[in-house]
């Protein structure tokens, strides 16, 4: 078969919805979640609004003009921009009018985000590359009110196309390869002492134990710098253990070798920790969790299901 | 033979595909090193670090050669993605998305310690310091990550201006309102010199970019 015929056959494939729809539950459960921390905190008017209405950016300012700040007065773009996203995130948790969300969601952070561009950080920016795809996924088609409107009017939700995942955990690969390749600080490497970790944690910005800690936490950061490296720099093993275990009918050592070890399996477990380990270790907000939001997709439907019957038997 | 392709799936395969090649292009980590990188404390730390390497590996180099070089190189990659991600920036505008993941790339042995003062009665009473973890509505505004990105990423700058000094009149905003007993407020950045255990002991911290702003300016705003 040539690589052409593969490429079209494998983005052809259909399955069942469960996954996307776990990653846009989980990643509209995080954009809630930290809009509503924006909220109770006090700072709507202070990140989004224009200088003349108590904001800290200049957003009237910007070349080319945004179109949101143009179209509403300057007093009211802030709290109604707000209502707005969270309006549109709670749509997207539960399924209603889920693509329209997805993109009125996306377009609207867009233009938020540059208010005040310093408030917008990397794990933004993943969460509007996740919207866009969703808009253009299935994720709509299972554990949703539009999946229930479907059914009410006999249409069928059956299987929906599996790309839109494959493109979740291809984001993911490029996440931490890349992550991992712009690494080039003498700190992450032994030339200086894999400090990097070490160094981050002692942060005021970042920082969440005592300086005294860190230190005498000292090889273990090196241990772990040197660790988080390498599995960043692993990521495109995660792509190749979906194709092993995809073919794994098929001949061949390393294959059967991927498959036996559970190369995916463990490849996501460390992830998780890792992240789990920085959101303890470092003030990261929410990014280890959006992060982890997208590990659904690296599972098939059949997979989720099968797991959740042993749980509901357990 | 094999069934011939179905003209949809070959179209969709073909963009996905597209889409797969643009974002690993704008992934990728090219080094884009741009003469303000080089003012600051850690671009020289890590030139120094690496000329040292380098010359121990038995290259001769200096460190203005060497950052010379990491110039032209960044010039010329920041040429290249810019011209390759030409066609796709109007819609990377409209939505801003992008793959550009350089998380903790270049950790900072030369970090700054945010620090907010209130003058009371003629005395500095401390009301922030970061990475204090405590209860109260300013400390919980700080740490938040996108207040602290802020002060983290303007505040390192050699001058910051423009919206770190905006961020410091709306943190004393808040302070003369919720105070009516404070007459000043004192905003800093204050610079904090990590060193690896066994390499001596830490300098002291040092003042910096200290703004300060007084209740009088502040009730005669517009």
């Amino acid at each position: 078969m040539s690589v052409l015929r593969w490429w079209v056959a494998l983005l052809d494939r259909r399955e069942g919805a469960g996954p996307q729809a776990a990653v846009r539950i989980l990643l509209a459960l995080v954009i809630l979640l930290d809009w509503l921390q924006i909220g109770r905190l006090g700072l709507v008017q202070a990140i989004f609004a224009p200088e003349a209405a108590g904001g800290i950016g200049r957003p009237m300012s910007r070349e080319p003009a945004l179109w949101l700040y143009a179209a509403l007065p300057a007093e009211q773009v802030a709290p109604l921009a707000y209502g707005a996203v969270l309006v549109l995130a709670g749509m997207l948790l539960v399924g209603l009018a889920t693509r329209f969300s997805a993109a009125a969601l996306v377009l609207l952070m867009a233009q938020l985000a540059l208010a005040l561009p310093a408030t917008d950080r990397g794990i933004d920016m993943l969460i509007r590359n996740m919207l866009v795809l969703l808009v253009f996924a299935h994720s709509h088609r299972a554990w949703s009110l539009d999946a229930h409107v479907r059914r009410w009017l006999g249409w069928e939700n059956g299987l929906v196309p599996a790309w839109p995942r494959y493109l979740v955990v291809m984001q993911l690969v490029i996440l931490y390869f890349t992550a991992g390749l712009q690494k080039v600080a003498s700190s992450w490497t032994p030339f200086g002492g894999f400090s990097a970790l070490y160094i981050a944690m002692r942060d005021p910005a970042f920082a969440v134990f005592p300086p005294e800690l860190v230190s005498a936490l000292f090889p273990m950061t090196q241990a772990l710098t040197a660790g988080s490296l390498l599995w960043e720099w692993g990521a495109p093993l995660l792509l190749l253990s979906l194709f092993y275990r995809d073919t794994r009918t098929r001949p061949g050592r390393l294959r059967a070798l991927c498959n036996r070890l559970r190369i995916r399996e463990l490849y996501l477990l460390l992830g998780a920790l890792f992240h789990l380990g920085t959101a303890v270790s470092l003030q990261l907000g929410i990014f280890p969790w959006a992060v982890l939001a997208l590990y659904p997709a690296c599972f098939h439907p059949d997979e989720l299901r099968a797991a959740r019957a042993r749980w509901s038997r357990e | 033979m094999s069934a011939p392709l179905r003209p949809w799936p070959v179209v969709r395969a073909l963009l996905v595909g597209a889409v797969i090649a643009v974002e690993w292009l704008d992934a990728l980590p090219l080094p884009t090193l741009r003469p303000s990188h080089l003012k600051q404390p850690i671009a020289q730390a890590e030139l120094a670090r690496w000329t040292q390497l380098l010359n121990d590996l038995g290259v001769s180099v200096s460190e203005e050669e060497l950052a010379e070089r990491g110039l032209a190189v960044g010039e010329a990659s920041i040429a290249f993605q810019k011209t390759a991600m030409a066609p796709f920036r109007p819609l990377k505008r409209l939505t801003q998305t992008g793959q550009s993941w350089g998380l903790f790339a270049y950790p900072d042995p030369f970090a700054g310690r945010l620090i907010v003062e209130a003058e009371v009665d003629g005395e500095w009473q401390p009301r922030f310091r970061a990475p204090e973890r405590g209860a109260s509505l300013l400390s919980r505004q700080m740490r938040y990550r996108r207040v602290r990105g802020v002060y983290d990423d303007l505040g390192d700058r050699h001058k910051p201006r423009g919206a770190y000094n905006r961020l410091v009149d709306w943190i004393a905003g808040g302070i003369f309102e919720a105070e009516p007993a404070v007459s000043r407020v004192q905003v800093r950045l204050d610079l904090v010199t990590v060193k690896l255990p066994g390499e001596g002991d830490e300098p002291p911290e040092k003042r910096r970019h200290a703004r300060v702003r007084s209740r009088a300016k502040w009730a005669a705003r517009p």
